[in-house]
């Protein structure tokens, strides 16, 4: 049509043929050779994760009474028992005070600590490997030496407080309902920060040096150059170590098991320590099952969401 | 210029206030864990909390390391199975073999189902 309406001494045009769109077949026969060397990888996940997820989902609409040991298929039963139970609703609560909290605070200090050490000083070498102690020790380690040093009667804490005069009772952090989280996510931050340390020392050294320099001759002072250039260019690592860390303190467990058990009275209880206990304390399969599934549907919506957010403003690379 | 300079040593007074603070705040708990390992049972729950213990005593370290005593033996025992190369080495090899592989397909190209 466009070409019968052109003015009749415009060069002639040939017709464009239309891309041909490759077929997924003919896509995936072109890097057959990938797919063989993901396929090592793909099989294992499917056995070790699609395996239990399905067994999960389908455990999750059976009862399984612990005497018998036999399933009884009971459609949603265990869900609604869930989503009506206030004990769900408070773990959840505790789950996302613990989880913002942490990675909050964990992200704070880990940053700070990355800008303080970007500026080469002698001595930065040995302070930045003192900072990554609590990241490789043990979380079992961390757990004990904290209890140890918070203990209301043996504790560090608790003793130096009394000695210097500050307070004149025990204090009690762990066995408090009131201050149990504060108190796990303060020992919680010491062990996640220097993650955030280490993702956002290796962000800060992609920030081109040039930049920094064109900014400072433009004027701009030290928190211009850090708002205006530091940022933005490490705002992917930051999303990805926020996400991590979310994802990481959603699924917590060692920390908050040892140290207090969920405890005292469920004040420390959080999503993993209570399917924990549902599942090995009193033997209900089918509602831990349930209550992992529901865990499972709200982790894959926060990681979605975040991830959209995440690749928001990302041109998609071509093949 | 004054106020420039002024604002930059203020700066890194904040950051050498921060990271002292860090650094306390991270090996504290590390010197305290040292500390106790070189106390004896009893000078480890004394209160006021010493840093230092008069008599240091290394006590608890040859009861660890003690085949003849019950938590020198699990300990060991246990040191023994996480060291045997069998047992660490296999997941290991599947991980190593699988993120090779993995991970040289991911650097050639997208695969045709992420939609490319």
């Amino acid at each position: 049509m466009a070409i019968a309406e052109a003015p009749a001494l415009a060069p002639r045009r040939e017709p464009i043929a239309a891309p041909v769109r490759e077929t997924l077949g003919r896509r995936i026969s072109k890097h057959w050779s990938d797919y063989l060397y993901i396929l090592p990888s793909l099989l294992v996940m499917l056995l070790v994760i699609g395996y239990p997820l399905v067994y999960t989902v389908w455990l999750s609409f059976h009862a399984t009474p612990p005497r018998t040991g036999e399933w009884v298929f009971n459609g949603v039963q265990n869900y609604r028992d869930i989503l009506s139970d206030p004990r769900f609703w408070r773990t959840t609560a505790n789950t996302f005070y613990w989880t913002i909290g942490s990675t909050l605070f964990a992200f704070i200090l880990g940053f700070g600590a990355a800008l303080a050490l970007h500026n080469p000083f002698p001595g930065r070498a040995v302070i930045r490997a003192i900072l990554l102690i609590p990241w490789v020790i043990s979380a079992v380690a961390a757990a004990y030496v904290w209890r140890w040093i918070l203990h209301s009667d043996y504790g560090l804490v608790t003793g130096t407080l009394l000695q210097w005069g500050i307070i004149d009772r025990p204090l009690v952090l762990l066995d408090s309902k009131n201050r149990v989280m504060p108190t796990l996510i303060m020992v919680n931050v010491w062990k996640e920060f220097p993650f955030v340390m280490v993702m956002l020392t290796a962000g800060l050294q992609t920030v081109p040096e040039g930049l920094l320099r064109a900014a400072r001759v433009d004027g701009a002072g030290a928190w211009q150059q850090f708002r205006h250039v530091t940022l933005p260019h490490l705002r992917g690592v930051i999303l990805i170590t926020t996400l991590l860390l979310l994802v990481i303190n959603l699924n917590s467990f060692t920390l908050v098991w040892l140290m207090t058990g969920g405890g005292p009275a469920n004040a420390s209880q959080l999503w993993i320590t209570e399917i924990y206990n549902i599942a090995f304390r009193t033997l209900q399969y089918g509602l831990a099952s349930a209550f992992s599934v529901i865990l499972f549907i709200i982790m894959l919506l926060l990681g979605y969401f975040y991830v959209k957010a995440l690749t928001a403003n990302t041109p998609r690379r071509e093949e | 210029m004054a106020a420039t300079r002024r604002g930059f040593s203020l700066l890194a007074l904040v950051r050498w206030l921060f990271l002292a603070f860090m650094l306390a705040f991270t090996a504290l708990p590390m010197i305290w864990m040292f500390s106790t390992s070189i106390k004896t049972e009893f000078a480890s729950i004394q209160q006021p909390p010493v840093w230092i213990p008069a008599e240091p005593t290394i006590e608890q370290y040859t009861r660890l390391l003690s085949p003849a005593d019950e938590t020198g033996r699990a300990f060991l025992g246990y040191l023994r199975d996480r060291t045997a190369l069998p047992a660490w080495e296999r997941p290991n090899m599947i991980a190593k073999y699988m993120v090779t592989t993995g991970g040289t397909a991911m650097s050639r190209t997208r695969p045709a189902s992420s939609g490319a």
